[in-house]
């Protein structure tokens, strides 16, 4: 009897074993990928992490990350390929950051990708960029300072201008693919580049230099339809993407007050809502932003002290950007046609039957929606100092 | 082998054994005789003292005062019977009507032994097992009788502090080796009538005094007749600690966990003789068993109960995390890296994976090189001669430390685990709760170096049925965890303040369970508006 409850005992030891062990120094993190096209196939591209370099021990001769690029006639095949030059298995639970190129996106995303939201080790949640003006290949090779590879240097940026920039916001894989997979809602990506010289930018030496060769910076957001990339928007309209997607963290609003004299505020928080009334024939969306911030910079004259000045200059802000909405509006409507606000998805949750109808020819109907922005700022405190320094009687 | 043999020879008696040593073998009447046999029956050693003196002018009143040297208080002979038998007894009248008719022993034991603790005696085996415990033998010629004197005192240890149960605010004071001793330190606390102390012989050689102490009323009677049923079923030549009472009496002695409780703390037994717990002790040994233990007994310390309780309760829950950390940090650690990379944050990955570069083996090897290492320093450690211990821990701290890491045997991060393991291995009040932990992190380690996480969680799961299955003494080992008790709660993970707990653990306890009385009026008083004095502050 007590063998036989043994034995049960031992059955769920088969369910698994020693076959998925992986000894840790016979391993390779690899911590980004970039995929590029070329003309017989793909190009795919891995940051290796050289574990010895990376540590706090290392002697920091050599780089901590090495690049292969491989190629194939598919994403999947490129990326097996690679085993030809490295001599340990590939781990890519550890992907931070995966970029792909531009001319890829152009021509359709969604090759290169199955083959990546497939792979069982890889994380969802890494982050997805398009190359901006460079391959994608380049971008991973330029050795960078405080961070101790371009992987990590990406991802800890994105991170930073979410919270500090909000121009560009992180896109996660899994983010990426549901705006892909649903009908009412269009993708977008941040750009990713590299300013400087390529050359010198994958040297050690790129690394120590005070003021380095080559850096890598974020670009503006690329919109899509479908897979394909159609456009790269400027930091005005997307900041003004974020400010409608409630993806603003903190950022800065420039009010000229004058010739060459800003009022600038620092949002430190905003809320947008967007509502839809779909009684009429055609639905109308009101969006209200409340953005709450602080004084970053003041070069006109006004006295502060007074509620009634801090209200105008809560006025005056609210113009601007209610104009950089209604600007940002305009050009998804009338120039990209896309929607990557997921408006349609607003009318979809709101009433699906209409959404039905309007689904067939949504592009036109996107054009031509009706919309009204309200926007409320509060300026919750000047700063250290109350009114500017100004010598000037304006 | 011959170890074996020279047992069986000697358990083949001899002849003199056999005649005298029986039950019914009476005491003769001439003392020249009784003497001889008892010479013959002891092997004359050269510790027997037997001083024959004559009492009456005549000469005609002889005895024997008999002692083993060493074991009897020599001062104490000397002075409350030599001297009175010889001395003070020649100011009477032997000769008296009044005393010639009664018996001359009973005017010896009655009029003239200052001895507090006196008995009769008429047979050889009795006469033997008193004089070997250290009592005095008076013999009578002419009489079959004789007399049993308390005259026990022996090189003692005194009183000192607990060595292995230290505390840091409480009493200082430990058991020693000597049962009367330990008695007499929990009497000291506990002044109640219903303070039972029940003695009893174990041991066909060594004939150890074992005492079941227990209070009448609070303890549970199953259990006491239980353990006396168990504690008379026991046949065994020697005791020579209560670590084999511990043995003899669980029942399933292929457990890890121990099912008793051990303890060198009077205060520790006497807090749970009012918990209604049954405490064990041992002539020979400072370690007393207390019965029945339950697992989380063994987190719970006594100063536990002296310190404030919010302070308790955090290190209790810590005690708990400890417990997790020594059990598994090697083996996490081991399936961390070969199963699960992805669980890590990237840079700690890479720092780990920068670190086991040069080593040139499994992780599972290396855990198991550094853990044995550990092992065996630790063992070593106790073992060793003091002198030599500061060579020894240099030796050891360089084996384990620096050197091993940079030959490039281990990684750093393994001397981190280690020392983890180390150190939380050894939180627990109760010395012998680490040995399963120890043995059980091996056990883990090989799971999880196989299974990964997966063979962790059912390792878990099969230490949590076995534990579970465990029993006490009828008392289930995972009380009140399972059986869960709400109330129990109260002092088990953490510990409320004293004027919170009213009841005593009913699982223990017959039926006396208030503790503390809740419509005591000062208790009421202070638990609504704080004392006088806080209020006046």
């Amino acid at each position: 009897m007590k063998i036989k409850y043994f034995c049960i005992f031992l059955l769920p030891f088969l369910l698994t074993g020693c076959w998925s062990a992986n000894e840790l120094n016979e391993l390779t993190l690899i911590t980004s990928m970039a995929i590029d096209k070329e003309e017989d196939g793909y190009l795919v591209t891995l940051a290796i992490t050289v574990p010895s370099e990376a540590t706090i021990n290392a002697p920091g001769r050599s780089a901590s990350t090495v690049v292969s690029s491989t190629r194939g006639i598919n994403a999947c095949d490129a990326f097996r390929r690679t085993s030809s030059k490295i001599s340990r298995t590939p781990n890519l639970s550890h992907i931070q950051n995966i970029i792909i190129s531009e001319e890829l996106a152009k021509e359709g995303i969604l090759p290169a990708i199955d083959c990546i939201i497939r792979d069982d080790q890889l994380r969802p949640t890494s982050f997805l960029f398009i190359a901006k003006g460079v391959k994608a290949k380049d971008v991973l090779a330029i050795n960078t300072s405080i961070e101790h590879s371009a992987s990590s240097k990406i991802s800890q940026m994105i991170k930073n201008a979410e919270v500090n920039y909000s121009i560009v916001n992180a896109v996660s894989l899994v983010e990426f693919i549901n705006s892909l997979t649903t009908p009412d809602k269009e993708a977008y990506l941040p750009g990713i580049g590299v300013y400087g010289d390529l050359e010198k930018g994958n040297t050690v030496d790129n690394s120590q230099d005070v003021a380095p060769s080559a850096i890598i910076y974020l670009a503006p957001y690329a919109l899509f339809k479908k897979d394909k990339m159609i456009a790269w928007l400027d930091d005005y309209t997307s900041k003004g993407v974020n400010f409608l997607l409630n993806d603003v963290k903190s950022t800065m609003i420039n009010y000229q007050c004058d010739n060459d004299r800003y009022f600038v505020l620092n949002v430190r928080k905003a809320k947008t809502k967007i509502k839809v009334n779909t009684k009429g024939k055609v639905p109308k969306f009101t969006i209200s932003a409340d953005i709450k911030g602080t004084i970053c910079q003041a070069d006109c004259r006004l006295d502060l002290t007074k509620t009634s000045k801090v209200k105008e200059l809560e006025n005056k802000f609210q113009r601007v950007i209610k104009q950089q909405l209604q600007k940002t509006m305009a050009n998804l409507q009338t120039n990209y046609t896309s929607d990557v606000l997921g408006l349609g998805g607003y009318i979809h949750r709101k009433d699906h039957k209409l959404w039905k109808n309007l689904n067939k020819d949504w592009e036109e109907v996107f054009k031509n929606l009706q919309y009204e922005i309200e926007v409320k700022v509060t300026i919750v405190q000047p700063g250290a100092i109350i009114n500017p320094i100004t010598n000037d009687d304006k | 082998m011959s170890f074996f043999n020279l047992w069986k020879k000697t358990n083949k008696k001899s002849d003199i054994l056999q005649e005298y040593y029986g039950e019914a073998k009476k005491l003769k009447k001439s003392l020249s005789e009784n003497i001889k046999i008892i010479k013959d029956l002891l092997g004359n050693p050269n510790d027997l003292i037997i001083r024959e003196i004559v009492i009456s002018e005549k000469g005609d009143k002889k005895l024997a005062v008999i002692v083993i040297d060493g074991l009897t208080n020599a001062l104490f002979v000397h002075d409350f019977i030599l001297k009175e038998l010889m001395l003070a007894i020649r100011t009477t009248d032997l000769d008296d009507e009044i005393i010639k008719n009664t018996k001359f022993v009973n005017i010896i034991k009655n009029h003239s032994l200052p001895i507090s603790d006196i008995d009769n005696l008429d047979d050889f085996k009795k006469l033997c097992e008193k004089l070997l415990s250290g009592d005095t033998i008076i013999l009578f010629d002419g009489y079959n009788q004789g007399l049993v004197l308390d005259t026990k005192g022996w090189k003692d240890r005194g009183v000192s502090e607990p060595s292995a149960e230290t505390v840091v605010r409480g009493a200082r004071d430990s058991f020693n080796e000597t049962i009367r001793t330990s008695t007499m330190l929990i009497r000291r606390r506990i002044k109640d009538i219903n303070l039972r102390i029940e003695n009893k012989i174990i041991g066909e050689v060594t004939k150890t005094n074992v005492s079941v102490v227990y209070i009448d009323g609070l303890a549970n009677e199953k259990i006491i007749n239980d353990l006396k049923k168990r504690l008379e079923a026991i046949s065994i030549d020697g005791i020579l600690e209560s670590g084999y009472l511990e043995e003899l009496l669980i029942n399933k002695a292929y457990s890890l966990f121990p099912s008793m409780y051990t303890t060198e703390r009077p205060d520790k037994v006497c807090a749970n003789l009012l918990e209604g717990r049954i405490a064990i002790l041992t002539d020979g040994t400072p370690f007393v068993l207390v019965i029945p233990a339950v697992f989380i007994q063994f987190f719970q310390s006594t100063e536990d109960y002296f310190q404030r309780s919010i302070f308790s309760s955090f290190i209790r829950l810590l005690r708990f995390l400890s417990f997790f950390l020594a059990l598994l940090t090697p083996a996490v650690y081991i399936a961390i890296t070969t199963f699960h990379q992805e669980m890590l944050p990237t840079n700690l990955i890479i720092s780990i994976s920068g670190q086991r570069e040069s080593v040139p083996f499994p992780a599972l090897i290396e855990v198991l090189f550094m853990e044995l290492t550990f092992e065996i320093l630790r063992e070593a450690g106790l073992r060793m001669p003091r002198a030599i211990g500061q060579a020894i821990s240099i030796v050891g701290a360089l084996a384990l430390g620096e050197a091993a890491v940079n030959a490039g045997i281990v990684s750093t991060i393994m001397i981190i685990i280690v020392s983890i393991t180390a150190i939380t291995s050894l939180i627990f009040p109760e010395y012998n709760f680490s040995n399963p932990i120890r043995l059980l992190r091996f056990m883990f380690i090989i799971l999880s170096a196989a299974f990964g996480l997966y063979g962790i969680a059912l390792g878990l799961m099969f230490l949590t049925m076995h534990l579970c299955s465990l029993k006490s003494f009828g008392i289930p080992y995972m009380y009140p965890l399972a059986p869960f008790n709400f109330k129990a709660m109260k002092d088990t993970f953490i510990r409320t303040p004293i004027n919170t707990q009213f009841r005593r653990p009913s699982i223990f306890v017959e039926d006396d369970l208030v503790k503390q009385n809740k419509n005591n009026e000062v208790i009421k008083q202070t638990s609504k508006k704080g004392s006088e004095l806080e209020s006046e502050n």
